[in-house]
């Protein structure tokens, strides 16, 4: 209990200096606050649209288009991803495919997307699953590629037939660069639905930055900036607690 | 089970070269030897060890498995060098491994695989991760991997190899003392000479590459061998000969 104490202190007391600095530069006049309001009113803005259930609203639709275009995203990445790295004529396929259409920055798509589905959740979604789609891919294939053909040896040689040394093996082997990618696809995930729902949402938290910027609402702008960053160390904390769950033999400091 | 090596060669053909690995291979393991196999580097000690274990095929030649079958496990099984255990597994998991895959019950399979852990001397780790394990603990489970799959005989590719001098040593004991205790047809690969008269029945020692068999010295130390015989006039009698015969193919190597 008391070294909980002492932990939540060693995180605390940074984070409260720099809001004292930032309150006390604001204040004295260093910086002007049209630009940089007081800490204290960013935070009140920040704790009225907490109680008022403004900020819970636009965070449930950012975070459903983020949880709906990862899981496609994710799901078509992980199915794709086996199937080539387990089938030497499907790598022969897809690998020139996937080299030519890696390179371009997904967010690029958006404009079709919006042409495809026109306006509402459906572009949204989409560009955050095709953005998600190949890290997660590419880390299967990787990570199938990692497994040290040693253990498959040792795995037929103590009996296992090929479909055991496959999913008792090979999958098991690959996991822990599997959920590198996943991370690495839910950090984009986060930086896509935001940024896009800037440029075509219609709501959601991306759509009220853009909104508080075109009408300088700026504790608005603050409070919700703030909101998204905390909102990413929630879901990277929840991502870090599944890989654990999933990959309780890796190497961790 | 004796294991029949009649007239056995391997070239391996990479990148549209052939390299010949071993060459007119004939050898006889007894039921229950124990076998130390010597030779320089790259001489194909590995390679006669994975043609044993069925896990590469011959170029040419035949290995037979003769006599009556002891065990209800498979013919052989592998003790690999860098012990090959699954990360993702725990001890007991690892240790129950071959029964699992030849499709045992799960109950009597981690009871048996129990029973292993505690003959290697790792009782109480039986849910550690390979990883929290030292490489001496490591090997241990590897050798109880191995034993619980039951094979008539045992493939062993230089297991003590990655081990510092001490937990080397140790293991060299236990090794004989789990040997003592399952009885089984060991053909054992090593760099070191002294290892390999401390264990073994006889040595086989090979020439460079490609690999032939340039001599075999019987070893006639009393059983249980222990640690002191190493500076016993015997063994350094046999330790001297398999110098002597090997010292040539390594400056022949080199
Ligand atoms: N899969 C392979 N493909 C091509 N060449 C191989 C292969 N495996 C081994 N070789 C070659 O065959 C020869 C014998 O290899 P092997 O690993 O059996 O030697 P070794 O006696 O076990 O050596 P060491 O003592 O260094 O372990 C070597 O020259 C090696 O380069
Ligand atoms: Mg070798």
């Amino acid at each position: 209990m008391r070294n909980l104490l002492r932990a939540a202190w060693a995180n605390l007391f940074p984070i409260l200096t720099v809001l004292l600095l930032w309150e006390l530069v604001v204040r004295i006049g260093w910086i002007n606050a049209f630009f940089l309001p007081p800490a204290s009113v960013v935070l009140a803005k920040f704790a009225e649209m907490t109680g008022s259930g403004e900020l819970f609203a636009s965070f449930r639709i950012t975070a459903w288009r983020m949880t709906l275009g990862f899981a496609i995203g994710a799901s078509a990445a992980l199915v794709l991803g086996l199937a080539i790295g387990l089938s030497r004529p499907l790598l022969a396929f897809f690998s020139p495919l996937v080299a030519a259409t890696y390179p371009l920055p997904k967010i690029a798509l958006i404009s079709i997307f919006l042409v495809i589905f026109g306006i509402g959740d459906p572009p949204i979604v989409a560009a955050v699953a095709i953005s998600t789609f190949y890290p997660i891919l590419i880390s299967t294939l990787t990570g199938l590629k990692s497994v040290d053909p040693m253990l498959l040896k040792a795995a037929e040689d103590l009996g296992a037939n090929r479909y055991q040394v496959t999913v008792k093996v090979l999958l098991p082997g690959a996991l822990p660069v599997i959920m590198s990618g996943m991370k690495m696809g839910a950090a984009v995930a986060l930086i896509v639905v935001v940024a896009v729902e800037m440029y075509i949402g219609q709501s959601g938290a991306g759509h009220v930055l853009a909104w508080a910027t075109e009408f300088f609402k700026i504790d608005l702008l603050y409070a919700n900036v703030i909101a998204i960053g905390l909102f990413g160390i929630v879901l990277f904390k929840l991502v870090d607690f599944i890989e654990r769950l999933l990959v309780p033999w890796a190497n961790r400091d | 089970m004796r294991v029949c090596i009649r007239n056995v060669g391997k070239t391996y053909r990479a990148r549209g070269r052939e390299l010949g690995a071993l060459e007119d291979i004939s050898l006889d393991v007894a039921e229950n030897e124990f076998l130390t196999i010597l030779g320089p580097s790259g001489c194909g000690k590995s390679t006669l060890l994975l043609l044993i274990g069925r896990l590469e095929p011959p170029s040419g030649g035949t290995i037979d498995f003769e006599g009556e079958r002891h065990s209800g496990g498979p013919l052989t099984t592998m003790v690999w060098q860098k012990y090959a255990l699954f990360p993702w597994r725990t001890v007991l998991q690892n240790v129950a491994f071959g029964r699992e895959v030849r499709g045992m019950a799960k109950k009597p399979r981690l009871e048996h695989a129990r029973g292993l852990i505690d003959a290697v001397g790792l009782k109480g780790f039986e849910d550690s991760y390979p990883h929290e394990l030292s490489g001496g603990m490591q090997q241990r489970v590897a050798l109880a991997r191995a034993l619980a799959n039951d094979p008539e005989v045992l493939l062993m590719d230089e297991p003590l190899a990655a081990l510092d001098a001490q937990t080397r040593a140790v293991m060299q004991i236990e090794l004989l003392r789990i040997w003592d205790q399952y009885r089984k047809t060991v053909v054992y690969v090593t760099h070191s000479i002294e290892e390999a008269v401390l264990l073994g029945d006889r040595i086989v020692v090979m020439s460079a590459r490609p690999g032939r068999i340039r001599e075999i010295i019987p070893v006639m130390l009393p059983r249980p061998r222990t640690l002191d015989m190493i500076v016993t006039q015997e063994f350094h009698a046999i330790a001297d000969h398999a110098w002597t015969a090997i010292k040539s193919e390594v400056i022949a190597y080199a």
